[in-house]
């Protein structure tokens, strides 16, 4: 009891990669009615987003942003027993892209691997499941990634698409001990689903389910607005208050908020609703635009750059998308 | 919050970009130029920032005018 006490998973470090070809307001107004570029960024605080190209797929990015923390020092691949891939675009539907990322970055067989298919609520569903993997000692070093290439069932003609971007974040996560006496590196967590949403947000035909009426399939990405955003303003608090009450805490007792990184209006009101001040609210998707489970690490990574997180910062994450799918968990930054 | 109706509309006015006088009780939504999914989102928000209330956007988007949104929230407006 005692050893497992003392074994508490933190995140060690997040090294992110962004694919080369950017893409800015002015191309995409160009495919749209009535929208000009200043009015894509007034709309959605999205400046330019990166897009990967017709030959880069999840796994490229995922590797890249991998190798970004082995050139780092941060951890050997011979470390890792542990390699888990968030990703709604997998190369392939099989194999695994875990398992394409594992044979390229040369990890030991001996490694636990797999893919688990989440958005924007992905990263912190990520933390729960490596969290509880090394805590129960069935690995010692985890690499959680997460990587999607969304811009591959965008329509350049429907305004959605001016929201989204391609990322991979390669977050290393291990056990140590606490650092701020024993309070846990992860944790608690505050975990929702609600299935009556499925269809608000979606790339029907994909994969299995064909939903065109002539037998054709279209992975074309699809999203009811004014619907993500009910929910949005609906859950996101309810989810902020149930962990508050359940780690004891108040929202003062938070260093700084780092939500799904979904759009500037959509932050900017649940800004408002929470009540959290412009200074611990973090805001950083304006080069990015929507990278789905790489929007939380992706901004960790950006507010640790900036010296705006210390060891012992207390931070609360909240991811929030496509399903309904939600979640959130505190952090304690080492 | 107890907001006059006058409050509400002139709220929804801004949320739809329209001019206060262009937004009043018997406007038809169809005669709305802001009012589209962008437009709806405005209204959604600006909604939840009077009332604290999540719209349900099945029952806004059957509204055929400023009234029939009026009515959906009559219980909040004074």
């Amino acid at each position: 009891m005692g050893s497992v006490a003392e074994k508490q998973a933190g995140i060690v470090a997040i090294r992110s990669y962004l694919p080369e070809g950017v893409v800015d307001n002015q191309v995409l107004a160009a495919s749209l009615q009535g929208w000009t570029a200043e009015q894509i960024h007034a709309k959605t605080g999205i400046l330019t987003r990166h897009w990967a190209t017709e030959d880069e797929c999840a796994s490229d990015l995922a590797v890249k942003a991998a190798q970004r923390l082995f050139a780092g020092h941060l951890c050997n691949p011979e470390d890792i027993d542990i390699l888990m891939v968030c990703t709604q675009s997998p190369d392939y539907l099989l194999p695994a892209t875990a398992c394409l990322v594992h044979g390229r970055l040369g990890l030991r067989t001996e490694c636990l691997a797999f893919d688990f298919n989440l958005g924007c609520a992905g990263y912190v569903y990520g933390l729960a499941i490596a969290k509880s993997l090394l805590e129960r000692g069935l690995g010692s070093r985890a690499l959680l990634i997460t990587a999607d290439t969304y811009s591959k069932f965008l329509d350049t003609g429907d305004r959605n698409a001016t929201l989204f971007g391609d990322a991979a974040a390669a977050s290393l996560i291990a056990c140590g001990e606490g650092a701020d006496g024993g309070a846990p590196g992860i944790g608690p967590f505050v975990f929702g689903t609600d299935g009556s949403g499925a269809t608000d947000l979606m790339a029907p035909g994909s994969a299995c389910r064909r939903m065109a009426a002539d037998g054709s399939s279209t992975a074309k990405f699809f999203m009811d607005g004014p619907k993500v955003l009910a929910f949005t303003l609906r859950r996101v608090p309810e989810a902020v208050e149930a962990l508050l009450s359940r780690a004891g805490l108040t929202l003062h007792d938070v260093d700084l908020f780092v939500m799904h990184q979904a759009n500037r209006f959509i932050l900017d009101n649940l800004q408002r609703k929470l009540g959290i001040p412009r200074e611990k609210f973090t805001i950083a998707m304006e080069q990015t635009g929507n990278t789905v489970s790489s929007s939380i690490p992706l901004a960790l990574e950006a507010e640790a750059a900036q010296g705006r997180l210390r060891p012992g910062s207390r931070v609360m994450l909240v991811g929030f998308g496509v399903g309904y799918s939600w979640a959130a968990c505190l952090v304690t930054w080492r | 919050m107890a907001v006059s109706k006058q409050e509400f509309c002139r709220a929804l006015a801004r949320a739809l970009n329209e001019k206060p006088r262009d937004i009043t009780e018997d406007v038809a939504l169809t005669d709305v130029t802001g009012w589209d999914s962008v437009g709806q989102l405005s209204v959604i928000a600006c909604i939840d920032e009077l009332f604290g209330k999540t719209v349900n956007v099945d029952k806004l988007r059957s509204c055929e005018t400023i009234g029939d949104i009026i009515a959906l929230f009559i219980e909040d407006i004074q």
